[in-house]
């Protein structure tokens, strides 16, 4: 968990509005007896926006809170990541190491002629190539991979931000 | 309203003939019950043979009476829950979300289930070593969004990856009750909107949730008894609803509202804690 100054900051996200687990969490927060402040609140847009939530609880240091904080994660209220991705150079062009952590666009629809439609990607597999030296991260098609590439595995370290949003990109 | 198979498969299934609806199903050849995962495994083992008997029932009523196209995953020795596939992935368009399942005893099924949706074409997402969720047991479509469990297998954040691979929006469920530990086994979306389920099985907010989305005049609960002879754990095809036998009220009240019911003895898949919907997987 991550604490500053006595303070546990958790984020809890997805369609936690329409699924109730937003009001779960903070109920389940008063019922053991703790306070706790929202911070921040994006609430999605759409029906398909997931929402995000940062609050913080005051820590204290006995079995109470650690359970509660234990009860919470079953709830989706995790830590805010502090966790370095993990790095791997590509054997090969267009050849990703082990465990590489790659996705293809999310999916985005346009409203056209009062129609959702669905656009097509013809983007592909995409992976994470990191650049340290200038502290920049650029998604890259894997068949655009290059030899020595730094690349992304795993997924710790990795956050994806809500999705479908305007301007938003993978 | 028009059919899930027109919704959420046509025409965009890797699966060519998408003129009727396709079912994932794995014969019990190696079936029985080796372990105890949940409350049902402790009532003994499972006759192999019967359970042979019932399967080819229910494939018959699949696609004999339902009028479906039936693949096969080939069964493999010491797997005997890979005869679940409802459990093998989340299926949509032409996207398979593999399970990753909370149980040592079941997570060798995973590559066997990933080759087979590689080899038919689909795209493959799976779950991080820390995040389990175990497929269309816990994930089900009702309409335009996905209602899913969590808690008792699933892991709540794996439900992030439904929503940020198939763009659906998902409304989490916690499963309060061990025995009903999959959310298959206490509701099933069927076609034209309705919506079987076990109260129950939900806490406040869960039963909020079911009310809050689910129009009054669509729901269907049933009772304690129906739920424990797995009535939600029903086979929906278009007007076909096919579950294990011994809930006549349910079927009666299905009658009404136009659906065809098939019920099959299944009582030896129900000593492993599933039943119709837990051996099938819609793949398109």
């Amino acid at each position: 968990m991550t604490t500053t100054a006595g303070v546990t900051i958790l984020e809890l996200t997805g369609h936690i509005i329409d699924s109730l687990t937003l009001a779960k969490v903070i109920d389940k927060i008063q019922a053991a007896g703790f306070d706790y402040q929202i911070n921040d609140i994006q609430i999605g847009q759409y029906k398909t926006d997931p929402s995000t939530v940062h609050f913080s609880l005051w820590t204290q240091d006995n079995p109470e809170f650690e359970a509660l904080l234990d009860e919470l994660r079953a709830y989706g209220a995790e830590s805010v990541s502090e966790t370095n991705v993990s790095l791997a150079p590509c054997p090969a062009d267009g050849v990703l190491p082990k465990g590489a952590y790659t996705r293809k666009n999310p999916p985005i629809q346009i409203q056209c002629m009062n129609e959702w439609l669905s656009v097509e990607s013809q983007a592909g597999e995409l992976a994470i190539v990191v650049d340290t030296a200038s502290k920049s991260a650029l998604l890259k098609n894997v068949q655009d991979i290059k030899a020595g590439d730094s690349v992304v595995v795993g997924h710790a370290g990795v956050r994806v931000m809500p999705m479908l949003k305007a301007g938003a990109h993978v | 309203m028009s059919n899930l198979s027109q919704q959420y498969f046509v025409p965009t299934s890797p699966l060519k003939d998408t003129s009727r609806p396709h079912i994932l199903m794995s014969p019990p050849d190696y079936f029985t019950v080796e372990y105890a995962i949940n409350p049902w495994m402790t009532q003994g083992a499972a006759d192999t043979d019967l359970a042979k008997t019932q399967w080819e029932a229910l494939y018959k009523a699949i696609t004999e009476k339902a009028g479906a196209s039936v693949h096969i995953l080939d069964p493999v020795q010491g797997l005997p829950d890979l005869v679940f596939t409802a459990n093998a992935a989340f299926v949509y368009k032409d996207t398979a979300i593999i399970a990753h399942y909370k149980f040592a005893e079941r997570q060798p099924e995973e590559p066997f289930c990933e080759a087979w949706f590689k080899k038919n074409g689909y795209r493959t997402i799976t779950m991080p070593e820390d995040m389990f969720f175990e497929g269309a047991g816990d994930a089900l479509i009702w309409q335009d969004r996905v209602f899913a469990g969590y808690k008792t297998r699933t892991d709540i954040l794996s439900h992030h990856m439904i929503t940020r691979e198939t763009g659906l929006p998902v409304l989490s469920m916690e499963l309060i009750d061990p025995r009903f530990y999959h959310i298959d086994v206490c509701i099933c979306p069927l076609y034209n909107g309705y919506f079987i389920y076990y109260p129950d099985a939900f806490d406040d907010y869960g039963k909020r949730v079911i009310e809050a989305n689910v129009p009054a005049d669509k729901l269907i609960p049933v009772t304690g008894e129906e739920a424990y002879k797995f009535a939600c754990n029903a086979v929906n095809i278009n007007d076909t609803v096919i579950f294990n036998q011994g809930s006549d009220r349910l079927a009666g009240e299905l009658t009404e509202r136009g659906f065809q019911v098939i019920q099959v003895d299944l009582s030896e898949f129900l000593k492993a804690g599933g039943s119709s919907k837990c051996l099938t997987l819609r793949v398109a």
